[in-house]
């Protein structure tokens, strides 16, 4: 059985048991209401100040996720303004010519365009058990689009590179509330200089809103979407990786495996690069009625910087599996679309589950890797559906 | 080309404290349920909650006239929904302490244990968030009875998009 569901069943009748009184469902929102944020068109409210608005799955139907549609994460507050004509982008540190470039002589170098997978680290955290602190996103912390702008490269070699340049940092433009550390995190010197990652301009052929960054942004692809620096307003070479909360203890994971709830040490724990392989499944919905008949089950599979190699599903809570079929378009860091016909002859409860597995030979694992902040999760997903 | 975000700004609660008795006019109040013009009201919560209330009525009722004027001009204000911490003795030194930085929202969904709300409470005041250490442990407790793994699911809303950035 779904153990969320499971779960979520047993606490709402423990809820009652208790004697959840109407009281505390007084500060509830009502659910009729909307909230409107401009361009974002359906998607999941998971806090409006700062803006963090989850993809619903229902919506992973298209190879690339429309942009009002396209999951959105801040940390801390978006800049205020950003004018394209006082904008620079300063490159600095360990190289040999430091420039600040403008968004037009950005615009001048050669533009190249990677498709790529874009999840939040946190995607899932809410289905973690124990729960853990942060944004409680579902499954959806995760869009696709078509990215474009100069390659990070090309802007280097312009600056050339001091021996000692080995981290490449980021700093964008956010608005830092209170004491919190600025938002600014680094990358290896080798996957900055990747063929396929950008200071993207934008995406899915229209410059980047501003909630996705506008006028410009990292993108590293195949990486948690926390490495892909919005607002970018400067990057810098470093000797070694940049040391901040959003580098340590934030975005690390376990080096093993740990017992759900235990805590970690820090010294105990490495910084979350590429993505882990994961499938999701789009339709049916989780708690749908459907008829008997030809339904057809579909959904998205992604693995970081690995390909895809199948998606197999299962409509008998994992006794038999079948391969799906996997969706034309590819691209080297972008998911693949997939679908599966099922035939249900029989009315009944079942459970279908979906299991990607990659280039790399990585399967989705029965059970999440538990982790004090809820990162990576992807264990075989799961929904259950009545034929009626 | 001008990009303004409409991102809703954080309002000061030294300046700010959105208590009952604040006499915003209806729909300027900060932490309080109802549509609000979220990217100037943080502005006026900010020049408002500093003076007496008779001059910070004007100033509001100024500011939203100068919100709506400049809504017309540039449409930098977006409708929204603000949510409210739940009734308690810790409401409004809740509100005070974690709202200046993020909204109700994000407390809302958390569902964790009392030693999670007490890493919690003391990363956000090492981060700013203004607990006096009397109120600490109360504070905490209000968190962790409110939102423990015990509660049901918080359910979201979804955007309408109805406007263009």
């Amino acid at each position: 059985m779904n153990s969320r569901r499971a779960f979520l069943k047993h606490m709402s009748a423990a809820a009652l048991a208790a004697g959840a009184t109407p009281s505390l469902l007084t500060w509830a929102l009502p659910q009729n209401q909307s909230v409107d944020v401009p361009g974002e068109d359906g998607l999941i409210v998971r806090s409006f100040r700062f803006v963090d608005l989850e993809t619903p799955v229902e919506y992973f139907n298209t190879w690339l996720t429309p942009v009002p549609h396209f999951f959105v994460r801040n940390h801390m507050f978006e800049p205020v303004q950003l004018d394209a004509q006082d904008w620079r982008l300063s490159v600095g540190g360990e190289l040999e010519k430091p420039l600040a470039l403008t968004l037009a002589e950005l615009s001048k170098l050669e533009t190249h365009t990677v498709v790529n997978t874009l999840e939040c680290a946190g995607n899932g955290r809410s289905l973690h058990r124990p729960q853990v602190p942060g944004v409680q996103w579902g499954k959806g912390a995760v869009s696709t689009a078509r990215f474009s702008g100069p390659r990070l490269r090309d802007i280097l070699q312009r600056t050339g590179i001091k021996p000692t340049g080995k981290h490449v940092m980021f700093r964008g433009l956010d608005e830092v509330p209170g004491k919190v550390p600025p938002f600014i995190r680094s990358i290896p010197i080798e996957k900055a200089l990747d063929a396929d990652t950008l200071i993207a301009t934008h995406m899915n052929g229209s410059p980047l809103t501003k909630h996705h960054g506008f006028p410009a942004r990292a993108l590293v692809p195949g990486w948690v979407g926390a490495a892909s620096c919005k607002w970018l307003t400067e990057i810098k070479l470093l000797e070694s990786e940049f040391v901040g909360n959003f580098m340590s203890p934030g975005y690390r994971f376990p080096n093993q495996p740990v017992k759900p709830g235990d805590a970690v040490k820090p010294e105990d724990t490495h910084p979350l690069t590429a993505l882990s392989v994961k499938s999701v499944i789009a339709g049916p919905s989780d708690g749908a009625t459907v008829k008997a008949g030809k339904l057809a089950v579909h959904g998205a599979a992604w693995a970081g910087e690995a390909d895809i190699a199948k998606v197999e599903i299962s409509t008998d809570a994992g006794t038999t599996w079948t391969a799906a079929k996997l969706g034309h378009d590819q691209a080297h860091h972008a998911w693949r679309l997939w679908t599966y016909d099922w035939k249900p002859n029989k009315p009944g409860d079942y459970t279908i589950l979906s299991r990607a597995t990659d280039t790399q030979g990585r399967t989705q694992p029965a059970t999440p890797a538990w982790n004090p902040s809820g990162y990576l999760y992807n264990a075989i997903d799961q929904v259950n559906v009545h034929v009626a | 080309m001008s990009h303004r975000t409409d991102s809703p700004r954080p309002y000061s609660s030294t300046n700010c404290h959105p208590d009952r008795s604040t006499p915003f006019p209806k729909g300027m109040q900060c932490g309080v349920e109802g549509p609000v013009v979220a990217a100037n009201l943080s502005r006026s919560c900010r020049l408002s909650g500093s003076v007496n209330s008779l001059v910070t009525t004007f100033a509001a009722v100024a500011l939203l006239a100068i919100a709506v004027v400049s809504a017309q001009a540039q449409k930098p204000a977006t409708p929204s929904v603000v949510a409210d911490l739940p009734a308690g003795p810790m409401q409004a030194k809740a509100t005070t302490a974690c709202l200046e930085c993020h909204e109700a929202r994000i407390i809302l969904q958390q569902r964790l244990s009392k030693a999670a709300w007490t890493k919690e409470v003391d990363k956000m005041t090492k981060w700013g968030a203004l607990v006096d250490p009397a109120d600490r442990d109360a504070l905490i407790d209000y968190l962790s009875t409110n939102f423990s793994p015990d509660k049901p699911t918080y359910e979201p809303q979804r955007t309408s998009g109805s406007g263009k950035r």
